[in-house]
């Protein structure tokens, strides 16, 4: 991706590449499956849960969960209403068109901007069925349900998360790429790790620059904890972990330290990556490089399970059976989940979208834990692509013990 | 440290006992037996009232420990109650609020009720029969925004930082450098000094030649954004939190050479303005009245102003009620409050457009008193004036 071809948005500093065809790909997409199942428009909410907005709109996310509700027709531009507000006919008559390419809250070509919901957006495309689709249903407000239920006689609704679930999952070409980059990123990022991990320094310090490192990228975006989402813990090679929680200013690295990484970062329009390894300032021990390679081991083992037609737990359930052989413990954490938008999209564990076949274009985190004697565990993590012939390694960074 | 390395949190354990008895001395003047807090996290009430971000739900009853509704995944990682009265649970549970109203009590009070799902609702109907909804919204920011001692001690720390990240600026913001580049520096520099585990809210604005019009509208450029030229002028806004968590705010215009003539006259109205209003900030005056007569002030001394909400509270987050163009804008002020304040001066350019204009102000901040708003920064005043 050549980053001096793609947009800066102004007010949060992040990355936008995704083209007109792409949107309108989706889009398309959206209104067959509205086809499929009879429904006439979509509604969706919950903008901070599934990345809707994003995947709508090629925006970044919104700050406030009940703001944003966008409605796709069936046909023409899409409606987003920028407000949890819900709109009387008398107030709809006489709101003041926004100048969008004025405002912040500028999406694109596709997409009107409005201060509050009204049913019209929704009535007016509704065909005999009366039947509306929606995101997320089981979270629709009741303010919104008794407003929609009682301006549209005879409306029904319908659950479409599943099926969007499954459209969002699997990415496109265009997707694939910029995915690939977010995660070139993840290896820049981490090649400069040994520039931040140093003795002396606090574990706040490291995070502190490989945060700033990222932005330097074209990361972005006010909320540093989410938009960099860092593990980071240090204890001495062999060790048990430190206790927390840790009284400022935190815990000082040293000589001998075994650190662990493990870095979700938002790379280029909005998409998150994974990478996760283990740094060593000195030498390893024997153990410490045994149990690396049981990370990695396991890792493959869940990476031959990413096959089409399998579920994630397919995949996790390989990674433990390895781990088990090994004799160490294994790990119950979710550590095999779908990555785009959020960290843990579907498939994900956990969510109903557990479940869902693997498809060719989805990609996917794989980070399981080898966790010995109280130690801080191992973290073997990674990006991967599932091909029609298996899953594909995105992240490049080399899956060895990083020794300082 | 919050997750090993995190921005450090300060709440003493008597802080958040005050702060339990304000929020329950407002549900007893509505007469509400529970308040449920949803949205939390965006307003700050969840900070204010649990010290975590997370929850989906706070449930403060009348009496007992405080309920924090969090994701299952934020209950599966380490969470350290900030004092032994808050529990935390990872669903939504109708019983809990029917455990804790008393019999026959039926009036609930909530932050945000338009938020509330149908069917948290239709469970709630159906624990506890029919119940009155209450908003106290308002009359609970109200009394949340006159801070306490503590409070006040952590955003002079907040104070603090902005002003040491304002005095950096010549270093920071030169000639040559991309506004995106110089953004992040500044947000790397804030989380140095402190700041950090909510929105860093640091950005540039304005910037261009500074007698051209332009730079405040926001949306998409190519990247790597605008590079600053000598003869720029461009808006450094800082209103982030501090070392606690507790938000703040500072801005001033740079300037890269001399000043204009016509950037002088404006910048000096802004500061007027400000001064104007801020001598307002008084017990008794609510920020609709102080907004009023501070319009007819800029226009008397000749300028115009817009309607932008430049008079607002900051707390956990960096933009609290009672505010302008909001319901809550006719709220009385009290003593205590803390208020930012940044009366927008337009400013329109011969030669071009008469219809292009953009705005210039000072961002400080203030706390009410009967002597009217006391700054909370010494910071000057004046343009920052830069070398090419």
């Amino acid at each position: 991706m050549d980053i001096t071809k793609t947009m800066l948005e102004v007010w949060d500093g992040r990355v936008h590449s995704l083209s007109d065809g792409e949107k309108a790909r989706r889009l398309a997409a959206v209104r067959k499956l509205l086809e499929e199942s009879g429904a006439s428009a979509l509604v969706a909410i919950e903008m901070d849960k599934g990345g809707y907005y994003q995947w709508l709109t090629g925006a970044c996310i919104s700050e406030r969960p009940s703001e944003e509700v966008i409605v796709v027709p069936p046909e023409g531009r899409m409606i987003m209403s920028l407000t949890s507000r819900l709109f009387s006919d008398e107030e709809q008559a006489r709101y003041r068109k926004l100048d969008d390419h004025k405002s912040q809250d500028f999406r694109d070509d596709y997409t009107d901007n409005v201060p509050a919901l009204h049913y019209r957006y929704v009535a007016d495309h509704l065909g005999p069925g009366k039947k509306a689709g929606f995101v997320f249903l089981d979270a629709i407000r009741k303010n919104m349900r008794d407003y929609l239920f009682g301006s549209i006689p005879g409306l029904s609704l319908v659950d479409l998360t599943a099926g969007m679930e499954r459209l969002k999952a699997i990415k496109s070409g265009e997707e694939i790429a910029i995915i690939e980059a977010v995660a070139g990123l993840h290896d820049r990022l981490f090649a400069t790790a040994a520039c931040a991990i140093r003795s002396g320094r606090l574990e706040s310090e490291v995070v502190r620059e490989l945060r700033a490192r990222a932005y330097q990228m074209g990361s972005g975006g006010e909320d540093v904890t989410r938009t960099v989402v860092v593990d980071l813990s240090s204890s001495p090679e062999g060790d048990k972990a430190s206790v927390e929680p840790l009284a400022y200013p935190g815990r000082r690295l040293a000589h001998g330290d075994r650190i662990n990484l493990f870095v979700r970062c938002i790379g280029y329009d909005d998409y998150y990556g994974a990478l996760g390894r283990c740094f060593v300032i000195g030498q390893p021990s024997e153990e410490t490089r045994r149990l690396w390679a049981l990370a990695v081991g396991a890792q493959d083992a869940a990476v031959g399970a990413l096959r089409t037609g399998n579920r994630i737990a397919d995949a996790m359930s390989a990674a433990n059976a390895y781990l088990v052989e090994n004799g160490i413990e294994p790990d119950e954490s979710a550590f095999v989940y779908g990555m785009g938008y959020l960290i843990g999209e579907a498939p994900c564990p956990g969510t109903p979208s557990a479940d869902m076949a693997l498809e060719a274009g989805m990609t996917l985190a794989v980070a399981p834990r080898v966790s010995a004697r109280g130690m801080d565990p191992f973290r073997c993590a990674d990006l991967f692509l599932v091909t029609p012939g298996g899953a594909r390694r995105l992240t490049a960074f080399p899956r060895k013990l990083v020794v300082l | 440290m919050l997750d090993r390395y995190e921005q450090v949190l300060y709440c003493s354990p008597a802080e958040f006992e005050r702060r339990w008895a304000v929020a329950r001395e407002v549900m007893k003047d509505r007469g509400v037996d529970l308040l449920v807090v949803l949205e939390g996290s965006y307003e700050g009430y969840s900070l204010w009232l649990a010290a975590l971000r997370d929850p989906r739900c706070i449930i403060l009853p009348a009496e007992g420990s405080l309920v924090a509704v969090v994701e299952d995944s934020v209950l599966r990682k380490k969470i350290y109650p900030a004092h032994p009265d808050i529990e935390f649970v990872g669903e939504f549970d109708p019983g809990l609020l029917k455990g804790r109203l008393g019999p026959g009590r039926r009036r609930i009070g909530f932050v945000h009720p338009e938020v509330l799902r149908a069917d948290w609702y239709d469970g709630m109907v159906e624990a506890l029969g029919p119940f009155e909804i209450v908003d106290i919204g308002i009359d609970l920011d109200a009394s949340r925004v006159v801070k306490s001692e503590e409070e006040r001690f952590l955003i002079g720390e907040s104070c603090k930082l902005h002003e040491k990240l304002m005095a950096a600026v010549p270093q920071i913001v030169r000639v040559g450098r991309p506004v995106k580049e110089i953004t992040d520096e500044l947000i790397y520099t804030a989380c140095e000094l402190g700041s950090g585990g909510h929105f860093v809210h640091l950005f540039l604005m304005g910037y261009g030649p500074q007698d051209e019009p332009g730079g405040l509208e926001m949306g998409r450029r190519k990247y790597p954004g605008y590079v600053l030229r000598p003869g720029d002028r461009v808006y450094v806004l800082l209103e982030t939190n501090g070392p606690g968590g507790h938000y703040c705010a500072l801005g001033r215009y740079a300037v890269f050479g001399e000043p204009s003539a016509e950037m002088r006259k404006h910048w000096d109205m802004a500061v007027r303005a400000q001064a104007n209003a801020a001598r307002m900030l008084r017990p008794g005056v609510s920020v609709r009245e102080v907004f009023d007569l501070n319009y007819a002030f800029i226009e008397g001394c000749g300028f115009t102003t817009n309607h932008q909400n430049y008079l607002h509270s900051l707390g956990f987050q960096y933009g609290e009620r009672p505010y302008l163009n909001d319901p809550s804008e006719t709220v009385p002020l009290r003593e205590g409050m803390f208020y930012l304040a940044h009366p927008v001066i337009m400013r329109r350019y011969p030669g071009f457009d008469p219809g292009m204009a953009d705005g210039v102000f000072a961002l400080d901040t203030f706390f009410v008193t009967r002597e009217g708003g006391i700054r909370t920064s010494d910071f000057s005043q004046d343009l920052i004036v830069l070398p090419c």
